[in-house]
Formats: C-alpha cells, sequence, structure tokens
C-alpha cells in the first residue's frame, strides 16, 4: 500500500487534484481509498470525494497533526484492513504541517511501501499567507517530497513570480509543477508526468 | 481583540424556501452568499480569509459544491448547478482568521437573512457549534418531521 499526502493552505486545491488523481487511478484498474482531514466540524471535501464515486473516510472537527493523529492511524488500519486498497489518498486539513503528519503516519503498524507528500501552494494567496502563517505555510512547502503550485490561470504574473522565488527558497531541490487545477488537460498532464517520477510509478504498468 | 491566525471553523446548515417565484438559478444565489459572507467577516475584522465553501443541494436534484477563499478571484462551483428550484440547503463551513465564531456565526446570520429577503425566501439557520437556530419563523427542521 502507498500513501500519498496532500499537503497545502486552505483552499489551495487539495480536494480537486485529489478527485482528478483517484480517478486516473480508478481508470488503471487500481484501488484507491481517500482519508479527508477538516478542521470544521462537518466535511465538505468528503461530501464531494465521495460524489465523485471515491471511497472516502473522514476526519472532522480536529488536525492530524497535532490534534487527531491518533484517528488517523486507526482509520488507517481500517481501511488496510477492510479494503487492502493500492493506494491511500490522505488530504491534510489546510492547516496541518506535513511532518505532523507523517510523525503521525510512524505510528501505523503495517507499513506502507511509500509515502509521498504532495503540497500545493496558491500564488493567488501566498504573499497574505507568508505575512499571517508564515510558519505554516514554510513548512508545507519545506517539508513537502513534491510541490504543485496551484491556480497559475487565476494568478497575475508577479503572484506567479512570488511563488516560484518562495519555492525555490525554501525547497530549492523538490520537484515542482506548476498547474491550474481546474483545468482537466493541466491536470492530466501533470498526473501522467509524475506517475513516472513519483511513488505511483508503477501506475503505468499492467493492472494487477 | 483576536489574534490575527486565530481559528474558529464555523459549520452551519442553511435552508432556503422561495415564497411565490422559485429560485431562477440557485448556484448563482449560493456563490453570492458566499461572497457576501467574505465581504462582512473581512469588513467585521477578520485577518485573512482562510476557506468559505459549502455543498448544496435544491430540491430538483441539483448538488454542487461552492468554494471562496479571495473576494477578488470569486468563488468557484463545480457539480451539478440544478435548474430553477423551491429550496435549497447549504451545508456550510467557514474557516476565516481573527474572528471569534460567535461573530461569524452572527455575520453568516446577517448575510442569510439579507440573501433571504432579497430573494422573497424564508430562512433558517442552525450552526453547528451552537444548540439554536435563527430563522424569521419558518422551522424547517419542525416542518419536515
Amino acid at each position: 500500500m502507498e500513501i500519498l499526502l496532500f499537503s497545502g493552505f486552505l483552499g489551495s486545491g487539495k480536494t480537486t487534484l485529489i478527485l482528478a488523481l483517484a480517478r486516473r487511478v480508478s481508470e488503471l484498474h487500481r484501488s484507491a481509498c481517500v482519508i479527508v482531514n477538516e478542521v470544521g466540524e462537518i466535511s465538505i471535501d468528503g461530501g464531494v470525494l465521495a460524489d465523485g464515486g471515491l471511497e472516502v473516510y473522514e476526519l472532522c472537527a480536529g488536525c492530524i497533526c497535532c490534534q487527531i493523529g491518533v484517528d488517523l492511524v486507526r482509520t488507517l488500519e481500517e481501511v488496510e484492513s477492510r479494503y487492502h486498497p493500492d493506494l491511500v489518498i490522505i488530504e491534510a486539513s489546510g492547516v496541518a504541517t506535513p511532518g505532523g503528519v507523517l510523525a503521525a503516519l510512524s505510528y501505523f503498524e503495517a507499513a506502507p511501501t511509500s509515502v509521498c507528500c504532495v503540497s500545493l501552494v496558491d500564488p493567488t494567496r501566498l504573499s497574505a499567507l507568508l505575512d499571517v502563517m508564515q510558519p505554516l505555510v514554510e513548512s508545507q512547502v519545506r517539508e513537502a517530497d513534491e510541490i504543485v503550485i496551484s491556480k497559475i490561470d487565476a494568478s497575475t504574473a508577479d503572484e506567479l513570480t512570488l511563488a516560484r522565488a518562495a519555492v525555490t527558497r525554501l525547497a530549492p531541490t523538490t520537484p515542482t509543477w506548476e498547474l491550474d487545477v481546474t483545468d482537466p488537460a493541466s491536470v492530466e498532464t501533470y498526473i501522467n508526468r509524475r506517475a513516472s517520477i513519483a511513488s505511483l510509478a508503477d501506475l503505468t504498468e499492467e493492472p494487477r | 481583540m483576536t489574534a490575527r491566525d486565530y481559528l474558529a471553523p464555523l459549520s452551519a446548515r442553511i435552508h432556503l424556501v422561495s415564497r411565490h417565484q422559485r429560485f431562477h438559478d440557485p448556484a448563482r444565489l449560493v456563490d453570492a452568499l458566499l461572497e457576501d459572507i467574505a465581504r462582512r467577516t473581512l469588513a467585521a475584522g477578520a485577518s485573512m480569509l482562510g476557506h468559505i465553501k459549502c455543498l448544496a443541494a435544491t430540491d430538483t436534484g441539483g448538488r454542487f459544491y461552492a468554494s471562496l477563499t479571495d473576494t477578488r478571484t470569486g468563488t468557484r462551483t463545480a457539480g451539478d448547478r440544478g435548474g430553477p428550484s423551491s429550496e435549497l440547503t447549504v451545508e456550510l463551513v467557514v474557516l476565516v482568521y481573527g474572528l471569534e465564531r460567535s461573530l461569524i456565526a452572527e455575520t453568516v446570520v446577517t448575510a442569510v437573512r439579507d440573501a433571504a429577503v432579497q430573494s422573497n425566501s424564508r430562512w433558517s439557520v442552525k450552526p453547528g457549534t451552537a444548540n439554536h437556530s435563527h430563522s424569521d419563523s419558518f422551522n424547517f427542521y419542525t416542518d419536515r418531521t
């Protein structure tokens, strides 16, 4: 079982990208479950993903990196025992740090074959976020294995330049993609390219 | 004075029922509501919008998702926006920084009430963290039982 952890600030496009990725996984006849964490009491993202036909587990009213990490581990154990999925996609809350989630995952005894953390960066709000939430946003970039600069369709040239500079400063060697998460073609290109380099490399192989 | 990075998530169930004519475009009504909530929370002193999002369902089978993170880029909607309808149910989450939950709830209630007035509809708001509801005397939860 592989784990793909999506991190990124609130509204950065995680759910949209996960929906597209999970559909692609399904097309390749691989099984995937999604665990969604939201700090609010109800899971809007879980509803969206479930509407998309995905198997979704919801962890609400707390953050898996600092408050309900034990719930994440219990949920993973349940997912593993019930479904034995090829891939588990975890959507962290927008206020989670990847390091905190990875620390919680270390208590998951059925060790996954790989864990890859993808962090999304929203250029349209990066300047404001760095002003108000700098430690969190910087952690989300620094602690990622892969970075997606999202919402490039809605960004100005200056916002994109700032985002690229911030990512280069914080994570100079981390593979970085730029895409419009609402554009199916853009997302498809990302998924196909990343499959050849990251933890989902075997998605291009014949299905089991 | 609240901290700029103070976050008190608010969830609420909103119900709107048109009094006469059906809502011509329910999704547009939801778009406008989210944007109004964003403007009002910022005006009330929020240091930053986190995420204002909802799942909405209409009595004619529409079910769509609306999301707002920035008043400049506006609301993004996905899903089946549905056609004209008489009832609209919205599961809302408001994540804004720097405001107490009670103030956010008050803001949401005011925005829904104004939206209801503009669309000539009855309304109710049931915040997820409170044990009481707000409405214009129409109690959706009682009527449905």
